[in-house]
C-alpha cells in the first residue's frame, strides 16, 4: 500500500516548494508561449512574423514547458493522490490540460502553421486561451473549494 | 506606527477586507494574477530570448519588442492590480513575511532594470544595441522575474514565529 507519510515531498517542505515553483515557472513558460502564437493568430502582437514561424520559434520551448509542468504537477499530486484526483475542480483542471494538450497538437498548430484560413485561426486561437485559463483557475480554486 | 499597525489600517480598508473575506474574490484574482503571470512570462521570455539571439534572430530586436510592448504593459497592469489587491488584503502578515519583502526587493529591481536599460537596449534602434549590454539586459531581466515568481510562491510557506515564542523569547522585564 503506498504511504503518502513517506513521499519526498511530504517529508521535505523545502521539495515540495520547489516542485511548485518549478510548476509555476514551467506553466508560465508553456502557457505563455502557447499565448503568444494565439494573440498572432488574432491578428495582433508581432505583425511582421508569420504564426507559422512564431510557432516554429516557440515549439521547444512550449514542450519544454509541457513536460516539466506535467512532471512537477504529477510530483505535487502524489503527495495526496486520492484526494487530488477525486476532488472535482482537480478533474475538471485535468480536463482541461488533457483536452488542451489534445487540442494544441491536434488541430491549434496545424492552423498556426497556415493550414487553414485566418478566421479558423481566431477561433481556434480563442479555443486555446480559453482552456488553457481554465487550467490555471482550476488549480487554484482546488486550493479554495 | 509600527509595520503591524500599518499593515493592520491597510488591510482595514473595506475593499480590501472583503477580497480576504470573500470565498470566491480571493481564488478570482489569486487565478488572475497567475493567469497574467503566464502571459506576461511567455512575453518576457521571448523578449530576452530574442536579446540573447537564441530565438526568431531574423527578426529585427526593436520591431519584436515594440510589437509585444502594448500586451507586456497590460498583462502588467492587471497582474500589478490583482498582487495588490491580494497583498493588501493580507498586509499586517505580509509585511512580516521575509519572502514577501524579498519579492517586493525584486520588483524594485525590475525597476531600476527598466530604468537603466530602457534606453540602451528596449527602446534604441537595433543599429545602436551594444549586443553584449542586450545580452546583459536579458539575463538580469530573467534572474529578477524568476526571482519575483519564486518568492511570490514561497511567500505561503513562511510561518510566523508564534506568539507563545515571541513571549518566551522575550527577556523577563
Amino acid at each position: 500500500m503506498y504511504d503518502t507519510s513517506t513521499n519526498f515531498l511530504n517529508v521535505h517542505e523545502w521539495a515540495y516548494g520547489l516542485t511548485e515553483i518549478a510548476h509555476i515557472l514551467s506553466l508560465a513558460v508553456s502557457i505563455g508561449l502557447i499565448a503568444l502564437v494565439d494573440l498572432r493568430l488574432l491578428g495582433v502582437g508581432p505583425r511582421h512574423v508569420t504564426p507559422a514561424r512564431l510557432l516554429r520559434a516557440t515549439a521547444i520551448g512550449t514542450v519544454i514547458g509541457l513536460v516539466t509542468a506535467i512532471t512537477s504537477g504529477l510530483l505535487i499530486a502524489s503527495t495526496d493522490p486520492v484526494r487530488y484526483f477525486n476532488h472535482p475542480t482537480m478533474r475538471l483542471k485535468l480536463a482541461a490540460v488533457v483536452v488542451g494538450l489534445i487540442f494544441n497538437y491536434a488541430l491549434h498548430n496545424r492552423v498556426a502553421r497556415g493550414a487553414y484560413s485566418p478566421s479558423a485561426g481566431r477561433i481556434v486561437a480563442v479555443l486555446s486561451l480559453g482552456v488553457w485559463t481554465t487550467a490555471v483557475f482550476g488549480g487554484i480554486f482546488y486550493a479554495f473549494t | 506606527m509600527t509595520l503591524a499597525a500599518i499593515g493592520r489600517s491597510i488591510q482595514d480598508v473595506g475593499v480590501f477586507t472583503a477580497v480576504r473575506e470573500s470565498a470566491y474574490v480571493y481564488p478570482i484574482v489569486l487565478s488572475t494574477h497567475l493567469a497574467c503571470i503566464a502571459v506576461f512570462g511567455g512575453l518576457i521570455l521571448v523578449t530576452n530570448l530574442r536579446l540573447l539571439g537564441w530565438m526568431l534572430a531574423d527578426v529585427p530586436v526593436d520591431a519584436l519588442i515594440q510589437s509585444l510592448r502594448p500586451w507586456k504593459q497590460a498583462g502588467f497592469i492587471v497582474m500589478v492590480t490583482c498582487g495588490a489587491l491580494l497583498g493588501a488584503s493580507k498586509a499586517e502578515e505580509y509585511l512580516a513575511n521575509p519572502f514577501f519583502l524579498t519579492k517586493m526587493v525584486l520588483l524594485a529591481g525590475v525597476g531600476l532594470h527598466g530604468v537603466y536599460f530602457g534606453r540602451k537596449v528596449y527602446r534604441r534602434d537595433e543599429r545602436l544595441i551594444s549586443p553584449s549590454t542586450a545580452r546583459t539586459a536579458a539575463v538580469v531581466s530573467l534572474i529578477l522575474w524568476v526571482g519575483v515568481v519564486s518568492m511570490g510562491r514561497w511567500i505561503a510557506y513562511y510561518d510566523p514565529p508564534s506568539l507563545v515564542e515571541q513571549q518566551s523569547s522575550r527577556p523577563a522585564p
